[in-house]
C-alpha cells in the first residue's frame, strides 16, 4: 500500500527520496538530511534509516569502557532516556563504532549481554567495526549524541548535556540536550540547542 | 579511579569475556601512586610562586603534572574528544581564582580524530586574588583538581590538594620559591600578538588572513610546521590538512570547516604556532572578530527598498488591502464559488431583483464576520506569544482536511451529483430564493473567505505586515478593507442593475459552466490533499484522508438513493450513519497527527536552494556570497505560482549560478518559529516573501541593504534587483 501510495503522489515522495539520497559525506549539518546508513543490528535485525522516516531517531554512539559512557550507564541516566523516548514513540539506535581489538569493541552476542546486563533500551544496538556510519557522522566521542526528525533531517548533534565530565554525581542538576530536543520536536518547534560540542572518549576507530 | 575498577570487573566478571585491562601492565613501575582511589596516570603537585601573600595581590600558583609515559592530558578545547583539566577551588571569604592559563598544546593524532594535549609534562599556571584585608597569619585553600588521562583508552583522575600560604610580615618582600619552574610555564604560553586579522567563509573551509609587521613575515617566511590550534570547539576539522601561506604582508590560513555556525562566536580565538629557522617552537594567541549580523539585516525593520510595497500611511495600507482583497476573488478555490454567486444574480426572477443588494450585503458580512474573526484569533494568539502568522489555519492538518472535504462536497453539489434541498446550504448558484437564499448567501461570504486565506495575495503581504504592527482597532480596519475588497465585485453586481445586464442572458450553458467550474474546486481538493500529505509526513493518514473522500460521495450517493422500503432503506440509514461516522473519525484522527516543524525543505520547489534555518543563514550572511532568501509554503498558490515562473527558470537559475547566489528555501508549510521571525523582520506576516541580500564590498567589508522583491516575481524583476547591487 505504501508503495502504491508513493507512487500516487509522484513527485512529492520522489522529491523526498532523492533529498534522502542526496545525503553527502561531509560533516553532517543541522537542518540538512541526515547521512543514511543500512546495517544488521546484533539481534540480527536489518536497519535502513530511510525506513525510519516519520519517526524521531536518536543515534547513541557508545563504547561500554568509556568511562563517559559509564557515567551515564551506572547512574541509570541513559537508561531512563532510552526509556523515555521509546515509551514515546521515538527509534534509539546505539552504535558502537570501536575497530576490531579496541575498547569496546564487541561482538554480537556480548553487545546483547552488556544491553540486559546494563538494562538498556535501544530500540536497535548496531556494531560499526569498520568505523562507516561513525566517518558519515564525523562522530567523535562516546557519547555522541544526535537526533533526526520524523522529515529525516539532522535536528540535533553533540553532547548528551552540559557537564562535560566523567562524574557520576554531575548527571543530577545537568541540562540533558537530548530530553530537550527532543521535547522541542513533540511540540513542534526548532530544536532550541541544535549542536553542542560533544564531550567524552575519542571514538575508537 | 575506583568506580572504573568496579565497573570494568563487574563486567568482566558478569559478561565474562575478555576485558583489555591495561591499568597494570602499561604503568611505569616507579609510579609512586599505583594506589586505589590514588591517580595513578598522572601525579599532580600544587605548587605557589612565592613563599608568601600579599593582601590586595594576586598570588600564582602552579598546577605542575607528569604523566606516565604513552598517555596525555588535554588543552582548553581538548580537540575532538577528551576533557581539559578543571580546578575547583574552596577558598576562604573574598578571595578569588582566575581561569588557567594552558601552555600551548602539541597535537595528538587518534585515528582519524586529532586532539589537543600535553604529553610527559605540562605546568598549568592560575592567579588568586587576595582580598585587600586578610586577617591571621595564613590562609588555607584546597583544590579539587579533575582531568582526563588517555593513551588508547581514558581514565578520569581527580586529586585534592591542600596549600597553607603565609601572609607577608610588614616590610617583607615575598621571596620567590619556585622561581625556574613559573618561568619555564610563562615561556610555555602562547604570546600575545596586536595581529589585524580578518576571517572569510566559503562553504567547506574558513580562511584567515593577517596582516603583520615586516619582521614578522621574514620570520615566518623561513618557517616551518605552522599550525592553529583553533579554541572554540566546532568550527573547523582538527585533523583536516591546513593549508598555510605568507604573501606579500599577509598570512593565510586555510581551515576546512566543521558544522558550527560561525554567528555563535562573537571572535574566532586560537593559537598559532611555527618553528623559527633557528628551530625554536613560537607560539602567539591570536583572535579573529566575527562579523555578526550585517548592519543591513541589523537594520532589517527599515532597509525594505522602494522596489517593495510597503504601506507608509494607514490609508495606504487600506487601499493595498482593498486591492488584494479584489484580486483574491481569481484565486482558483475561490472563483468558481463566485462565478456560481454572480450568475445567480441572471437568474432572479424580476420580483427577488429588489433582494439582490440584501444579498449584497448579507455576502459581504459573512466576509468580514469571517476575516474580522480569523485576523482577531491571529491578533490575540500573537499577543499571546505564539509565533504565527498569516495562513497559521493552514498549518494545521484538521483544518486542511475539513477544507478538502468542504470543496469536495461543493464540487459534487456543482457537478450535479447531489442538490442540497433547502436551509443552511443553498445550492451554489441554484434557485436563489429570497426564502432560502440569504442564509447561503451568508454562508458563501465565509466559505470565499476560508478558502481565500491560504494565499496572501499580491500587495496584501505588506499591508497585512503593517496591520499587525498597529493597535488592535487599526489592524482590524486594514483587515476589514480587506474583506470589502474581496466582497467589492459582487456587491458592485448586487448594487448597480446595470452591470447585471452586461452578463450574459441566462441559457442552458449556465449548467455546462456551472458542471465546469467543478473542476477547479476539485483541482483545490487535490491541491490541499497534497499539502496534507505533507503535513502529516505519513502516507497511512494521507490514505485515510482519501479514503474520507470516497465515503462522504458514497453518503451523499446513499442519501440520494434511499429505498422507500424496509429492511433496505433501515440498512442503507445505517450505512450512511457508519460512513459519516468513519469519516468524522478520519477528520478526528487527523487531529492527532503531529505536524512537526520544518527544518529542511519539505516539498521541492524546483531548483537548487538550501533549507533556511537561522543558523545556515547567519552563516552565509557572515560569509561574502550573495543571498537569495524565497519563504514559502505548499499551501500557498502565489508562491508556486513565482517558483514555477520566476525562479526555476533558465534565465534566472543561470544568474543565480552565474553570481554563486546562496538560495534559501523556508518552507512555512508547517509552523515554523524561525521562519515566522524572519517573516516578522521584515515587515511579512505570510509567506511568499523573497529578499535579496548582495555580496559583500570586499573594500569596505560591509554588505548593501537587503531587498525586498515584490510578491509576484518575473525574470526581469530578480535581474533587476541582483543588477542594482
Amino acid at each position: 500500500m505504501k508503495t502504491l501510495l508513493a507512487l500516487a503522489l509522484g513527485t512529492f515522495t520522489f522529491c523526498a527520496s532523492t533529498l534522502a539520497f542526496a545525503a553527502t559525506t561531509k560533516t553532517p549539518t543541522i537542518g540538512q538530511p541526515a547521512p543514511q546508513f543500512e546495517a544488521t543490528d546484533t539481534q540480527g535485525i536489518q536497519v535502513k534509516l530511510s525506513d525510519l522516516k516519520g519517526k524521531t531517531v536518536v543515534l547513541e554512539w557508545t563504547n561500554n569502557e568509556c568511562p563517559f559512557v559509564r557515567k551515564h550507564y551506572d547512574s541509570n541516566n541513559m537508561q531512563t532516556l532510552q526509556q523515555e523516548a521509546t515509551a514515546d514513540g521515538v527509534v534509539w539506535i546505539s552504535i558502537v563504532s570501536s575497530a576490531k581489538g579496541k575498547e569496546g569493541n564487541v561482538t554480537p552476542q556480548e553487545a546483547n549481554a552488556i544491553t540486559s546486563a546494563e538494562k538498556a533500551h535501544p530500540t536497535y544496538k548496531i556494531l560499526d567495526a569498520s568505523g562507516d556510519i561513525g566517518h558519515l557522522y564525523s562522530t567523535k566521542t562516546t557519547p555522541h549524541m544526535f537526533v533526526i526528525d520524523k522529515m529525516g533531517n539532522l535536528a540535533y548533534a553533540g553532547a548528551i548535556d552540559d557537564k562535560a565530565d566523567a562524574d557520576q554525581k554531575s548527571v543530577t542538576g545537568a541540562k540533558n540536550y537530548i530530553q530537550a530536543a527532543l521535547q522541542d520536536l513533540k511540540d513542534g518547534k526548532p530544536v532550541a540547542t541544535p549542536q553542542t560540542n560533544p564531550y567524552g572518549c575519542g571514538v575508537k576507530y | 579511579m575506583t568506580f572504573k575498577n568496579i565497573s570494568l570487573l563487574c563486567s568482566c566478571l558478569i559478561l565474562g569475556f575478555t576485558c583489555a585491562y591495561p591499568a597494570k601492565a602499561q604503568m611505569s613501575p616507579e609510579d609512586p601512586s599505583a594506589k586505589d582511589g590514588v591517580p595513578r596516570y598522572v601525579e599532580t603537585k600544587l605548587i605557589p610562586e612565592f613563599d608568601s601573600a600579599v593582601a590586595g595581590q594576586p598570588f600564582t600558583i602552579a598546577i605542575d603534572q607528569t604523566m606516565v609515559d604513552g598517555w596525555h592530558t588535554y588543552w582548553k578545547n581538548p580537540g575532538d574528544s577528551g576533557e581539559a583539566t578543571s580546578i575547583e577551588w574552596t577558598l576562604p571569604k573574598g578571595w578569588k581564582a582566575d581561569t588557567i592559563s594552558f601552555p600551548t598544546p602539541i597535537q595528538l593524532p587518534s585515528g582519524p580524530l586529532m586532539n589537543y594535549g600535553y604529553g610527559h609534562h605540562v605546568t598549568l599556571l592560575t592567579s588568586l586574588h587576595v582580598p585587600d584585608n586578610v586577617k591571621g597569619d595564613s590562609a588555607t585553600i584546597d583544590a579539587t583538581i579533575t582531568w582526563l588521562v588517555c593513551s588508547d583508552i581514558c581514565v578520569p583522575e581527580t586529586t585534592h590538594a591542600q596549600l597553607v600560604i603565609p601572609f607577608a610580615k610588614n616590610g617583607m618582600e615575598p621571596q620567590a620559591v619556585n622561581a625556574p619552574l613559573f618561568d619555564a610555564a610563562r615561556k610555555a604560553l602562547p604570546e600575545n600578538v596586536a595581529w589585524q586579522g580578518l576571517i572569510e567563509e566559503e562553504d567547506q573551509n574558513i580562511t584567515l588572513n593577517f596582516k603583520t609587521d615586516p619582521e614578522t613575515v621574514a620570520a615566518l617566511e623561513k618557517a616551518k610546521d605552522m599550525y592553529f590550534y583553533a579554541a572554540d570547539w566546532g568550527i573547523i576539522l582538527y585533523a583536516a590538512p591546513q593549508t598555510i601561506s605568507v604573501k606579500d604582508d599577509t598570512l593565510t590560513l586555510r581551515l576546512q570547516r566543521d558544522s558550527r555556525a560561525l554567528s555563535d562566536l562573537a571572535s574566532l580565538k586560537g593559537v598559532f604556532v611555527y618553528k623559527a629557522e633557528d628551530g625554536s617552537q613560537k607560539s602567539v594567541s591570536i583572535e579573529v572578530p566575527i562579523m555578526g549580523k550585517s548592519p543591513a539585516v541589523a537594520s532589517a525593520d527599515t532597509s525594505i527598498s522602494p522596489t517593495s510595497e510597503t504601506p507608509t500611511t494607514f490609508f495606504q495600507a487600506l487601499f493595498l488591502a482593498f486591492f488584494g482583497g479584489i484580486i483574491l476573488n481569481l484565486m482558483p478555490c475561490v472563483f468558481p464559488v463566485l462565478s456560481m454567486k454572480a450568475l445567480s444574480l441572471i437568474k432572479m426572477s424580476e420580483r427577488e431583483q429588489k433582494h439582490a443588494r440584501l444579498h449584497g450585503i448579507i455576502y459581504t458580512a459573512g466576509i468580514q464576520i469571517c476575516f474580522l474573526g480569523i485576523a482577531g484569533l491571529l491578533i490575540a494568539l500573537q499577543a499571546a506569544g505564539e509565533k504565527i502568522g498569516w495562513g497559521f489555519q493552514l498549518q494545521h492538518p484538521t483544518v486542511v482536511l475539513l477544507l478538502a472535504y468542504l470543496l469536495f462536497m461543493m464540487g459534487l453539489n456543482l457537478s450535479g451529483f447531489f442538490e442540497f434541498k433547502s436551509g443552511f446550504l443553498s445550492n451554489i448558484g441554484h434557485k436563489m430564493t429570497m426564502k432560502h437564499g440569504y442564509v447561503g448567501t451568508f454562508f458563501t461570504g465565509m466559505l470565499a473567505t476560508i478558502v481565500a486565506t491560504p494565499c496572501t495575495a499580491p500587495f496584501m503581504g505588506a499591508a497585512m505586515g503593517y496591520a499587525l504592527t498597529q493597535p488592535a482597532a487599526l489592524s482590524l480596519s486594514v483587515f476589514a478593507a480587506l474583506g470589502f475588497g474581496l466582497a467589492a465585485p459582487y456587491l458592485l453586481l448586487c448594487f448597480v442593475p446595470t452591470l447585471r445586464t452586461a452578463l450574459p442572458k441566462p441559457g442552458a450553458w449556465m449548467e455546462v459552466f456551472r458542471q465546469f467550474m467543478a473542476f477547479p474546486l476539485y483541482a483545490s481538493v487535490a491541491w490541499l490533499l497534497w499539502v496534507y500529505a505533507i503535513l502529516v509526513m505519513d502516507n497511512n493518514a494521507l490514505f485515510l484522508g482519501l479514503v474520507g473522500i470516497i465515503l462522504i460521495a458514497f453518503t451523499v450517493w446513499m442519501a440520494r438513493h434511499t429505498p422507500r422500503r424496509q429492511p433496505w432503506k433501515t440498512i442503507i440509514h445505517a450505512l450512511s450513519i457508519t460512513a459519516v461516522f468513519f469519516t468524522l473519525t478520519i477528520v478526528i484522527l487527523s487531529g492527532f497527527e503531529n505536524p512537526s516543524d520544518t527544518n529542511g525543505t519539505a516539498h521541492d520547489v524546483g531548483f537548487p536552494s538550501m533549507p533556511f534555518t537561522t543558523e545556515s543563514f547567519d552563516a552565509a550572511l557572515a560569509g561574502n556570497e550573495p543571498i537569495f532568501v524565497d519563504m514559502t509554503a505548499a499551501w500557498c498558490i502565489t508562491c508556486k505560482v513565482n517558483e514555477k515562473v520566476a525562479l526555476s527558470s533558465d534565465a534566472t537559475q543561470k544568474l543565480f549560478a552565474a553570481k554563486n547566489m546562496q538560495v534559501f528555501v523556508g518552507d512555512w508549510t508547517n509552523k515554523n518559529a524561525a521562519i515566522t521571525e524572519f517573516l516578522r523582520n521584515h515587515g511579512r506576516i505570510g509567506v511568499p516573501l523573497y529578499i535579496y541580500i548582495g555580496p559583500r564590498d570586499l573594500a569596505s567589508g560591509l554588505r548593501p541593504e537587503a531587498i525586498t522583491l515584490p510578491q509576484l516575481l518575473t525574470n526581469g524583476i530578480i535581474a533587476d534587483a541582483i543588477a542594482t547591487q
